[in-house]
């Protein structure tokens, strides 16, 4: 893998100095995002996924509290969140209904935010993890950038990218990320999808119907699975922003 | 309908030092290319433009990186950039080719004022003496100018491209996910740096041929900017990419198309007073030029950050007032000023005219 990287960089090289206009712009803004470095630590043979049920959300942001405390975030800055949408019928406007959407990182199965990292810092486990190496990180923010969900930020404490990492160390040493074992409505369900038996297996399998990722066109196949999510929250929200109602856009 | 009830404000991570990285060193390797007629095809009348994007060249290249370390969180840690090298990462090939092309601007500028350096030699005071350190022997050198030149010129395409690239990359960003960010950031960094260099001519005394000659090109680039901006406005609004993605999200907010019209106002006024016969006119609209320079980098990226990847409406940013935004803002430009003045003082920007001449014929 080594050699294929170095080899990869010469002919990058290459191309920039023989000159840049000759090679296709195409071919090199590819190579710069769609190469995914190789995997590394965590647990061999699993591949770790949740499951957000929304059916079983009330907004109770416990998670939210779990995970501060777990992973001893800044006061202010959340690796988890769940979002509330207040959705009115157009047609009959006393029918309004409530959605509850649980964020967090997708960890995904082809992560945007580790092939910009100018210093692979951000790596991918063998179990499909995503976590950051915040003693390598330099905070330049890319990865922020790419990723697709807002899912990372710089933590105000360390100075660095900062996001869910499924509890990783809570997995390796048998026990359930904070935010799902906390859940009071048991929506948060994570396993490991190599394995057919496990929980979230078999109820991948019988909602296959139902179940639906957050911006699925963004191509990065996202390993955070929604059972009950309507297809008007698959991508952008198409909404009135009520936070910031100066720069609101308009509603559909 | 759908309203948000409850979502959180997410603060952007590319702080305005980026937009002060950009803009340096946009200006900084779009001046090479304008002090390249006069030193590569011999057109000794272009040497005064040669001269001052040189100035603009130089004291660019060292502000743009400052700012550049500034905008890592961790700034102590650059050296990681060359600990774990990543040829995958545009912005690791961007640490790599950086330092190489701030040494070639002090290589290329040293050479271009070294027949003055060698002449002021003998003088007295602190001209002469930093004329002996920088002179560094008596051995002739013009014949390195044109390869160094070169050089140089490569290497800042190196960097016009990774810039470019490093952005139009982000897929997750509407504003930013398109091919016509690197060539849109290219020129408007064109305009600023002829804009620059117009003031410093103005402020170095330059005839007014050069002054004519970059009020020329200010007029140019900046028509240029805005048949780019339509061209812009043409893929959104026939192709199904992400610039019809950013129409479609940006057409309603009133903030975004007030910048719209910020631009395409300041493009029109430097295109129509640049060539002014009233020199107020013109320097008004050179700062008018490097407005848009600035402008447009603010818009894409502090502006560009402020809108949401899922989230409906549009994130608030408002500039902090430390480091982190005005103050910081205010630093750099600061910094580039005091530079400016050493650089000028201590250096032979005034006698490397004749000099120049002298050894070209």
């Amino acid at each position: 893998m080594m050699d294929k990287s170095k080899r990869q960089f010469l002919n990058r090289v290459a191309a920039l100095s023989v000159g840049s206009s000759l090679v296709p712009y195409s071919s090199i803004a590819q190579a710069g995002i769609n190469d995914q470095p190789p995997r590394k630590n965590g647990m061999p043979g699993k591949r770790w996924a949740m499951i957000m049920d929304l059916r079983k959300c009330i907004g109770c942001q416990a998670c939210k509290v779990a995970c501060s405390i777990e992973n001893q975030l800044p006061i202010g800055q959340f690796r988890t969140r769940v979002d509330q949408y207040e959705v009115q019928d157009n047609a009959n406007p006393n029918n309004i209904a409530s959605l509850m959407l649980p964020r967090i990182c997708n960890h995904c199965e082809s992560p945007a935010c580790i092939p910009v990292c100018p210093v692979q810092a951000t790596y991918q486990q063998n179990d499909g993890i995503v976590v950051i190496d915040n003693n390598r990180c330099v905070g330049c923010g890319y990865c922020i950038q790419a990723c697709p969900y807002d899912a990372r930020f710089i933590n105000k404490s360390t100075n660095t990218a900062d996001k869910c990492t499924f509890c990783t160390h809570r997995l390796e040493a048998g026990l359930l990320p904070a935010c799902v074992e906390t859940c009071v409505g048991g929506a948060r369900i994570i396993g490991d999808l190599k394995d057919p038996d496990s929980h979230i297996s078999q109820l991948l399998k019988q909602h296959k119907d139902d179940i639906k990722v957050l911006k699925p066109e963004s191509r990065t196949h996202p390993h955070v699975f929604y059972i009950g999510l309507d297809n008007a929250f698959k991508n952008r929200v198409k909404g009135q922003s009520a936070i910031w109602q100066a720069t609101q856009e308009s509603t559909s | 309908m759908i309203t948000e009830i409850l979502t959180p404000n997410i603060e952007i991570s590319w702080l305005p030092w980026a937009v002060a990285y950009f803009f340096f060193i946009g200006l900084s390797i779009t001046a090479v290319i304008l002090t390249l007629p006069g030193i590569l095809f011999g057109q000794k009348h272009l040497l005064g433009v040669t001269r001052v994007a040189m100035f603009i060249m130089l004291i660019c290249a060292i502000v743009g990186p400052v700012a550049l370390l500034a905008d890592l969180h961790q700034p102590a840690r650059f050296w990681h950039f060359y600990a774990h090298i990543t040829p995958w990462s545009w912005m690791s090939i961007g640490a790599i080719f950086l330092p190489l092309y701030v040494v070639a601007t002090f290589l290329y500028s040293w050479l271009f004022l070294r027949p003055a350096l060698l002449e002021n030699k003998a003088k007295r005071g602190i001209a002469g003496s930093i004329s002996r350190i920088l002179g560094m022997g008596s051995w002739q050198g013009q014949y390195l100018l044109k390869p160094v030149a070169i050089i140089t010129l490569i290497l800042a395409m190196i960097i016009a491209l990774y810039t470019g690239s490093e952005v139009a990359i982000v897929a997750s960003r509407v504003l930013w996910n398109s091919y016509l960010i690197p060539v849109i950031f290219f020129i408007t960094a064109l305009l600023g740096a002829s804009s620059a260099s117009f003031i410093i001519a103005y402020l170095m005394g330059e005839d007014s041929f050069t002054l004519n000659r970059l009020s020329q090109y200010n007029r140019w680039i900046s028509v240029t900017f805005l048949v780019f901006l339509l061209i812009w406005f043409i893929l959104a609004a026939t192709t199904s990419g992400t610039e019809a993605n950013a129409l479609t999200q940006l057409k309603d907010s009133v903030q975004w198309q007030l910048n719209l019209v910020v631009l395409i106002i300041l493009s029109l006024f430097t295109a129509v007073f640049s060539t002014s016969a009233a020199l107020k006119l013109n320097l008004l609209a050179t700062m008018s030029g490097i407005g848009i320079s600035w402008f447009f980098r603010w818009l894409i990226f502090i502006d560009g950050q402020a809108i949401p990847k899922y989230g409906a409406g549009f994130y608030r940013y408002e500039l902090p007032m430390g480091a982190e935004g005005l103050l910081g803002m205010v630093g750099v430009f600061g910094l580039w000023l005091f530079l400016a003045i050493i650089v000028y003082e201590l250096l032979p920007w005034k006698s490397i005219m004749n000099s120049q001449v002298q050894v070209q014929s």
